[in-house]
């Protein structure tokens, strides 16, 4: 089974036994554990490969804890704890719903994240836990996408 | 093979291109060369064909332009996506003089005119260190902000 294994270095692609742990698959050392995607608990240590083949997306993240999002918009801030393994795309959901920033419909789909004072693009599917590194804080700008003009 | 078609294969081989495959964000539909199809689904639902050339890849940007994947032609003006960045993006009045070229700095043809955009944009500079994943993931946040024409007219288009 082709599992996407995300951790503080980025993301590759482990071709794992189903009925192997995913400890064992992936190679989990220390005090890592093993997060299914978007998810916001560790999965059990003996928990199985095999247990990701009804997922949209067989993908994990080794990680350590929960994550401290901060996100700014206008001026206002709003703070969340998300697994390491949670998606930026999930991350943005949260900034636009009424426990985040409450954005208007219409205005929703005009709105990106990016890192804190950057402008460099943040893939969808990144996971919060890589982009932090060791930190267990992120602190994220929420903007309106580039326009290209001139 | 040639140097640049040998990058794009690698490029599409690589974990991020795949990883948005298994996302569903994208699929390749064809590749001929350095000539390559995808269909781009947005986070809204709404969904799109590109082709895409890749000469001199990945010295050069690609440059792009709409296609009905089931026509296997250009798409048709009357049904790119407009509204939001996408009217300015997918602009027929510019582009169509640039072969159905992309208004945003991964795609060279736009870039040729453009040379502010590095300064202005620094956060999407082409460079060797930009692939075919952030060109597509660039075009699913514009597609994000589509309104336009309704999503039933573009299934449809696709259907008939």
């Amino acid at each position: 089974m082709r599992l996407y294994v995300h951790d503080s270095e980025g993301k590759r692609l482990v071709e794992a036994d189903e009925d192997a742990t995913l400890i064992e698959a992936i190679g989990v050392h220390g005090d890592s554990h093993v997060w299914a995607e978007d998810a916001d608990e560790p999965l059990a240590a003996d928990a199985k490969v095999g247990m990701l083949a009804g997922s949209e997306v067989a993908a994990v993240h080794v990680g350590k804890g929960q994550i401290t999002v901060t996100v700014t918009y206008n001026g206002q801030t709003e703070s969340k704890s998300f697994g390491p393994g949670t998606k930026i795309d999930k991350v943005l959901d949260w900034t636009l719903s009424s426990q985040g920033f409450n954005i208007p419909v219409g205005d929703r789909d005009d709105l990106v994240l990016r890192l804190s004072g950057s402008t460099e693009p943040l893939e969808p599917d990144a996971h919060i836990g890589t982009l932090v590194s060791k930190a267990d804080t992120l602190v994220l700008d929420l903007v309106p996408g580039e326009r290209f003009a001139g | 093979m040639e140097p640049d078609e040998r990058a794009l294969v690698e490029d599409l081989a690589s974990v991020r291109f795949l990883s948005g495959v298994a996302h569903k964000y994208w699929r390749v539909v064809d590749r001929v060369g350095s000539i390559a199809t995808f269909e781009i689904t947005a986070p809204t639902g709404r969904q799109v064909g590109v082709r895409m050339d890749f000469a001199g890849y990945p010295g050069a940007a690609p440059t792009g332009q709409l296609w009905s994947i089931v026509d296997r032609t250009p798409l048709p003006v009357d049904v790119w996506p407009t509204g939001g960045r996408a009217s300015q993006v997918f602009n027929p009045d510019w582009s169509q003089q640039f072969g159905g070229a992309f208004y945003f700095p991964f795609d060279r043809r736009a870039l040729d005119g453009h040379p502010a955009w590095a300064n202005d944009h620094t956060g999407h500079v082409w460079g060797v260190d930009k692939t075919v994943v952030d060109v597509l993931h660039l075009l699913r946040e514009v597609l994000r902000t589509a309104t336009g024409p309704s999503m039933k007219s573009t299934e449809d288009e696709a259907a008939s």
